[in-house]
């Protein structure tokens, strides 16, 4: 913010200030507090677009070693915030098509093809290099965006719920273990202030914009990422916070030292008023960080979830899967863990449950569910832990519907181990029997020595491939939606995932990302190599 | 002066309207969706040398006789559901009791319940002329494991694992866990399982009846402990007998008052008056108050946490019988099936203010408010025929109530609660917070 600050024109002074008042705020604070890696990377990076983003609309001025350098910057931004992404992409979609359609005669005289082969396209073809390189660098995930639009509403890791409506209108986006409401950040008053000014209208107009968004977005309960919450509005405070510090600190640095000179009145109260209350919101931010902001969900030193028996378990042949039960408030809360605890980026791959294993849970917890334990064991759970602090009511209902056998109940919790679980994959021989097949992380490779049918407890997805022999087998359904295979021979196995398509983006990724890289470094030869003549 | 920009007073009307309406409509944002279901309670096989018959609240209710063969529950075609084994009745509103009548003509009530995982049971006896026995029921489809701590007169007993099958009963003796005691309180502790346990008080001398009971579950330990109904025996039978029984479970010696009140009067009996025992070792104290009140109430308060009971017992019309009136927990709304039974129900506590409407057994429906004398803390209901059911309604809480059946020869003692709990639990959803450290 402190270079931000002196590239927007101001002092060293003012920059310092500017500095200390963003990195005080209770946007950077939460996020830390919370874990928010993609806000505080945010928070990190905007502030640098802001200040090398064109301040006019002229954007055919711009060199093209800029404009991928901004694409490059943009993109990575967005590849931490999707709210981002599209938020950028819908402008410059939004600006491009105003660009085309301003030149509507002219594509109409000549042809849209002789139009885009001989124009002079320097704005247009700014605004799609813009609009399309964010998306291009962050392949495949931004195409999964179009498919789920409801994710551009998450943020990178567990969607914790965000703060009250109160919060998020007094700049603060709260959430659990966050900043209280008491401590206003002084944000909000700035904002008066530029209004009052009436300077910097395009500020204020896209500062108000996105404190609306804000307040609606806060509004939304989100479901993804393994987790449920309302929609954390972090990273467009941050933006607002940019929006409106820097025009109020050149206001400030213009308009101070004119009090001198000016008689007693209200500017100089509201001055101090001003003055006094980003003090004391900073002194705040920094007794709350010293005391109570310890005490955050991402402290360190909390003892393990699953427990170390069940963790170890996760790394033999047969991949068990233990369905964890907790509740929190009032709410009973699962979720289906391969051996440990939850760690960074987990839930950002974390996918839906098969609708057969969440009936199941359901109808377990109901006290309905005769059959749960065979549909849980068929997806290769072998474990059930209820965690501490157990409802009594819970483990009654698990006691009493049967397939379920208790192992232990301790001071954690108690485990169940699901009666007749399957391993990762297995293989039915025609007499019924069951055999476990070894299993990788990945895939399987094992050696198959009696033809029957080969199942994978896991969900559905065509994506499976299954190759006995060097032949690859037909893939099929089962009725609970398990992947399986009939194969009619004996001999080496190879079980794969394969994802084609995931593949090919992630290629156009990287080419992308290599032509952007290049476009964006110094072209030119360096002074010395250049030939004599040549030297200007 | 310079006007504000219109796009700025744009921005705002937008935004005042956008904060107008998100105030307005103030959407709810819990998100926690709801079953509300009450769990399958279990009625107790006979335990008992007559018939035990389990009271239904209709004949189209569903049970299940553990052990069965199939696990199906299937319509109970009866409201009068005579059977030896224990039954497992389909969650409903309305409490179920059970009735058994053992040859001697004395009468044992029980409510049918789903137990808790920590039970006290305040009653019974392992010495020569008891046949009291304990009944653990595992309604549920995995084996179950209960630890039964026994408190005497003398020492507390190690403890007693038991493990009982899926989907089935076991009966253990008091004799077995605490031989020769006169004075027993259990501590069941259920480890896994879904279990519900009955205590049977059966004593017996060579050929001769002395009486029958079940024993209720006592409220948990504390320091104040409320026995609602206590049948003043005296009055109605010979050599009758009124029998304090009181345990502090710690390990610190506890100094008890108790308060004896009725609509006579409230005193503190002479053999009650300071009582001191010792920590881990149940203590019986006779008393034998001077009351013209059919019923009375007891209230103990002590510096250390107590559970406690008090047996009546006496011989009525030539039959030997005697009841436990256990310890209560607050009154909640609650609908009991008595069957026929004709019941004398006893309030305690500040403010009384109960609601009564019961179907008699011609199927007439009545209404009644209790309401409490305000200078003894008492009041009680007492219909004039037999009583099919009954519903209690109260907005006060600290009321506690018990219920007496008095006939010609027996008595009995039930406490005024429902067998199951509403039980209200959200639709479990994905979250992967469970793991998270």
């Amino acid at each position: 913010m402190y270079r931000s600050a002196k590239r927007f024109g101001l002092s060293i002074h003012v920059a310092v200030i500017g500095g200390l008042l963003y990195a005080f705020s209770p946007v950077i604070w939460n996020s830390i507090n919370q874990g928010r890696l993609g806000t505080l990377v945010i928070a990190l990076l905007a502030p640098i677009l802001f200040t090398l983003m064109p301040r006019t609309i002229e954007y055919e001025n711009l060199s093209w070693r800029k404009t991928y350098s901004l694409a490059l910057l943009a993109s990575l931004i967005a590849a931490f915030s999707s709210l981002f992404l599209a938020i950028w992409t819908l402008t410059f979609i939004a600006l491009f098509s105003r660009a085309l359609f301003n030149r509507r005669d002219e594509i109409r005289s000549v042809g849209l093809v002789k139009f885009l082969m001989t124009a002079e396209l320097a704005r247009i073809r700014r605004f799609f290099a813009f609009l399309l390189i964010p998306a291009l660098l962050t392949f495949p995930w931004s195409v999964s965006l179009l498919s789920n639009p409801t994710k551009v509403l998450l943020e990178p890791g567990l969607s914790l719920s965000g703060g009250s409506f109160l919060q998020v209108l007094l700049l603060n986006p709260g959430g659990i273990s966050g900043i209280p409401i008491w401590i206003v950040a002084p944000f909000i008053i700035f904002l008066a202030a530029l209004i009052i000014s009436k300077r910097y209208p395009v500020e204020v107009v896209a500062t108000i914009g996105l404190l609306t968004l804000a307040a609606l977005l806060s509004q939304i309960e989100i479901t993804g990422h393994g987790s449920s919450g309302s929609v954390w509005t972090g990273s467009i405070i941050v933006f607002i916070e940019i929006l409106v510090l820097l025009p109020t600190l050149a206001i400030a640095s213009n308009y101070i030292p004119n009090l001198k000179n000016s008689k007693l009145g209200l500017s100089h109260f509201a001055s101090a008023f001003v003055v006094f209350f980003a003090i004391l919101s900073m002194l705040a931010t920094t007794s709350w960080a010293v005391s109570a902001g310890g005490n955050s969900v991402v402290a360190s030193g909390k003892a393990e979830i699953v427990p170390a028996f069940i963790a170890s378990l996760s790394d033999t042949p047969i991949r068990p899967k233990t369905l964890v039960i907790g509740r929190t408030e009032n709410q009973i809360k699962y979720f289906i863990t391969r051996g440990s605890d939850l760690q960074i980026g987990d839930p950002d791959v974390t996918d839906e449950n098969p609708r057969e294993v969440s009936s199941a849970i359901n109808e377990l917890l109901a006290g309905t569910g005769i059959a749960s334990s065979k549909v849980l064991g068929s997806y290769g759970i072998q474990y059930l832990y209820l965690k501490n602090p157990v409802d009594e009511s819970i483990a009654r209902t698990i006691d009493g519907i049967g397939g379920f056998t208790r192992s232990s109940s301790t001071n954690s919790g108690i485990i169940w181990q699901v009666v007749g679980s399957k391993s990762r994959v297995s293989t039915t021989d025609a007499t019924g029997a069951v055999t476990g097949l070894n299993s990788s992380n990945i895939g399987a490779t094992d050696e198959l020595k009696a033809p029957g049918t080969i199942t994978v407890a896991e969900k559905f997805d065509a994506g499976w491939k299954l190759i006995v022999n060097g032949t690859k087998v037909e893939l099929l359904q089962s009725p609970i939606g398990l992947p399986y295979f009939d194969v009619q021979e004996i001999g080496p196995i190879a079980l794969i995932h394969d994802g084609t398509s995931h593949r090919a983006l992630i290629s156009l990724q990287l080419i992308s990302l290599l032509v952007v890289l290049v476009l964006s470094l110094p072209a030119g030869r360096r002074r010395r190599e250049r030939s004599t003549e040549n030297r200007g | 002066m310079k006007t504000l920009d219109h796009r700025v007073i744009a921005a705002l009307a937008v935004f005042t309207l956008t904060i107008t309406g998100i105030v307005l409509f103030n959407p709810n944002n819990s998100g926690v969706s709801k079953i509300k279901s009450y769990p399958a309670t279990v009625c107790p096989g006979n335990l008992s040398n007559g018939t035990s018959t389990a009271v239904l609240p209709s004949s189209k209710v569903l049970v299940r006789q553990i052990p069965s063969a199939k696990l199906k529950l299937k319509k109970a075609k009866t409201t009068y559901y005579l059977t030896s084994k224990p039954l497992l009745i389909d969650g409903n509103s309305e409490t179920s009791v059970n009735v058994t009548r053992p040859k001697s003509n004395s009468l044992a009530t029980a409510i049918c319940a789903i137990n808790e995982s920590d039970q006290w049971f305040v009653g019974g006896a392992g010495s020569v002329v008891s046949k009291s026995s304990i009944q653990i029921v595992n309604s549920g489809l995995s084996t179950s494991i209960v630890d039964l701590f026994v408190y005497t007169s003398n020492v507390a007993s190690p403890v007693v694992s038991v493990r009982v099958s899926k989907n089935s009963s076991k009966r253990i003796y008091l004799d077995t866990l605490a031989p020769g005691e006169d004075s027993v309180v259990i501590h069941a502790i259920t480890r896994s399982g879904r279990v519900t346990m009955f205590l049977f008080d059966q004593r017996q001398r060579g050929l001769q009846s002395l009486g029958s009971d079940f024993v209720s579950q006592s409220a948990s330990p504390a320091k104040r402990v409320v026995i609602p109904a206590i049948n003043n025996v005296a009055l109605t039978g010979r050599k009758t007998g009124q029998l304090l029984r009181i345990l502090a479970p710690g390990n610190v010696k506890a100094n008890v008052r108790a308060k004896l009140i009725s609509s006579d009067g409230t005193f503190a009996p002479i053999e009650l008056d300071d009582i001191f025992i010792e920590g881990g070792k149940v203590k019986d104290i006779k008393f034998k108050p001077v009351l013209q009140s059919k019923n009375f109430s007891l209230v103990l308060t002590a510096d250390q946490p107590i559970v406690a009971a008090v047996k009546s017992s006496g011989t009525f019309n030539g039959t030997n019988e005697f009841t436990w009136s256990a310890s209560g927990r607050t009154l909640e709304d609650v609908v009991l099936h008595f069957g026929g039974l004709r019941p004398k129900v006893v309030f305690q506590g500040k403010n009384i203010d109960v609601d009564v409407e019961w179907t008699d057994r011609s199927g007439k429906v009545y209404k009644k408010s209790i309401v409490g004398n305000k200078e003894n803390d008492t009041a009680s209901w007492s219909p004039k025929s037999g009583v099919v059911s009954a519903k209690f309604n109260t907005k006060n809480d600290q009321i506690y109530g018990g219920v007496i059946f008095k006939e010609k020869q027996g008595l009995s003692y039930l406490p005024l609660a429902a067998g199951a709990q509403l039980e209200s639990s959200a639709i479990p959803i994905l979250d992967a917070r469970i793991i998270s450290r």
